[in-house]
């Protein structure tokens, strides 16, 4: 296992080397001038712009700029802004409400997932089956943004249910919506991702025996047959939190959440290319640790799979 | 004894008798008689505006009300139709055809080359998909121009770009698949190339898996720019105001 790991991380090296040069290209290449605009309403004096150039080494070419910014990265240095403040500062602010808000999503789509998935996949065809199948259904074919504008204005400004917008300090409670809102996409995946599996192994040769040698059906179910049917979930949760902090820009939007998705509209509207960056980078990390992740605990849920 | 079908009438056969899918063909049919002849649906001009009727709920005029700019809401969704749909099937096609491709070479070649491509795959499946399309759609704004058919091809190529490694994975494990199947073995000892053998014999089962998994990307989440009117872009413009 330990070899499979460290074979793995090394592998993650060079997709985060092309996953962040990709970003860094993709931002520095935003048509514009950032300083064009710095000074107010006149011109800025070439003292300033050269400075500024100088000290973001944008008179180098794109690979030494890179280069350069990948060299501090690896020793923790995200860089600053423009306007002097350091990208770590405004990360530490924005990542943790992000996290929270994917986290709170994660839980939400899981339970209700799972649960409706378990409900239906052991009793398929009936009403309740139906019930779900549509439903979810609704939830693939409706865009976030619809369902966090309807649930904004429904439950907070018609029935004054939730506050309709977040407040600085985010705390789980007021989460809850938007993680509902952000979750609702992944939640009607997972349902039926599960729903699926579950009644796929119910017909397993396992069941049948778990359930000949007299074990309790709740035993048999909770189980066996979870324990088989979660992989597939397990796979979809896990790679789902990279793509639930990356997706929260839209639902930071709505909710007014002081997350990182506001800061890299923002950073990306005033060409803020340190910032973008760094945040992307954490993401990307995220992301591919979850991965690695999931297939560790491949080899925990499915004693067959082993990785030596 | 009947005459025997082919597989395709055979297909239809089975399908015509099932009540779901004539009511989605019905449904599919209608949209896409919406995308091509929108005038038939409203006669209104979707881009007239009128600051006298501005924010006026729906009414029997207009069904679905008026914007900030007074123009009519309904027209604009009916309008809006063709571009979603033109995304929507043009993204997922890129997504297949590159992906599909990428996946049969990956798997079916497997060794060095797998895993150069598998890990070209990472990079793109690393970056978010939301943040990397506003990186790349803000890139290229700039140098895009105005024309609605370049706007849509770089919102199009955008998409493929950042979700065909979804489409390149399942392709990849489809090939694998496909490699050890007694038919794909028979073939090859029979001399076929690689080319061939990929072409006739593992492009038709693996396709069909391509095709069946809808990539993450469709229509609704892209949003072209305010000129050219779109199901997405009413609702994306209120939150983001580049979009």
């Amino acid at each position: 296992m330990g070899r499979y790991v460290l074979r793995r991380l090394l592998q993650l090296l060079p997709v985060f080397v092309g996953t962040t040069f990709l970003i860094y290209l993709l931002v520095w290449a935003i048509p514009g001038d950032p300083f064009a605009g710095k000074c107010g309403d006149r011109l800025c004096p070439d003292s300033y712009v050269n400075a500024m150039r100088e000290k973001f080494n944008l008179d180098d070419s794109l690979l030494v700029q890179y280069g350069k910014y990948l060299a501090n990265l690896v020793q923790g240095d995200f860089g600053e802004t423009f306007s002097g403040i350091e990208v770590s500062e405004l990360i530490a602010n924005a990542y943790p409400v992000t996290l929270k808000l994917a986290l709170v999503a994660l839980v939400i789509e899981g339970v209700i997932g799972l649960v409706a998935g378990v409900l239906t996949g052991l009793r398929s065809g009936g009403f309740l089956d139906n019930l779900v199948l549509v439903s979810t259904l609704f939830l693939i074919s409706i865009p976030v943004f619809v369902t966090g504008f309807v649930l904004q204005i429904t439950l907070g400004l018609w029935w004054g249910i939730i506050d309709p917008t977040v407040s600085a300090e985010a705390t789980i409670p007021e989460l809850i919506v938007p993680g509902f809102v952000l979750a609702s996409l992944s939640m009607a995946y997972v349902t039926r991702l599960t729903r699926t599996s579950i009644s796929e192994n119910r017909r397993a040769d396992y069941i049948r025996t778990a359930v000949a040698k007299g074990l309790a059906p709740r035993r048999v179910v909770g189980v066996h047959l979870l324990r088989n049917s979660a992989i597939p979930v397990v796979t979809f949760l896990g790679a789902d939190l990279g793509a639930l902090m990356g997706g929260a820009v839209v639902t930071e939007g709505i909710f007014n959440i002081r997350g990182i998705g506001g800061l890299v509209f923002g950073a990306i509207q005033t060409k803020e290319g340190a910032t973008v960056t760094g945040v992307v980078t954490l993401l990307v990390i995220v992301y591919l640790l979850m991965n690695l992740l999931v297939d560790v605990l491949y080899a925990v849920l499915d004693p067959r799979i082993r990785y030596d | 004894m009947t005459d025997p079908r082919s597989l395709a009438s055979d297909a239809w056969y089975d399908l015509r008798r099932r009540p779901l899918f004539l009511i989605s063909a019905g449904l599919i049919v209608v949209l896409l008689v919406l995308a091509a002849f929108p005038q038939l649906f409203t006669s209104v001009d979707p881009s007239a505006g009128m600051l006298s009727r501005s924010r006026q709920p729906p009414s029997a005029a207009a069904w679905f009300g008026y914007d900030v700019f007074g123009r009519d809401v309904y027209a604009r969704t009916i309008y809006g139709t063709r571009v979603s749909i033109l995304v929507g099937v043009l993204a997922t096609m890129f997504t297949v055809l590159v992906g599909g491709t990428m996946g049969i070479l990956a798997g079916y070649h497997g060794g060095w080359a797998d895993n150069v491509l598998s890990r070209v795959a990472d990079v793109f499946f690393g970056l978010p998909f939301v943040l990397g399309a506003i990186v790349v759609l803000s890139t290229f704004r700039e140098t895009i121009g105005d024309s609605p058919v370049r706007i849509t091809a770089l919102v199009v190529l955008t998409m493929s770009a950042l979700s065909w490694p979804v489409a390149m994975r399942i392709m990849r494990s489809a090939a694998i698949a496909a490699r050890q199947q007694d038919y794909v073995r028979a073939a090859r000892g029979l001399g076929a190339g690689a080319g061939r053998v990929i072409w006739r014999t593992c492009c038709p089962t693996a396709w069909r898996r391509c095709w069946c998994t809808p990539p993450s990307c469709s229509a609704r989440s892209s949003a072209p720019r305010p000129p050219c009117p779109s199901s997405g872009s009413g609702c994306v413009t209120r939150w983001c105001p580049g979009a």
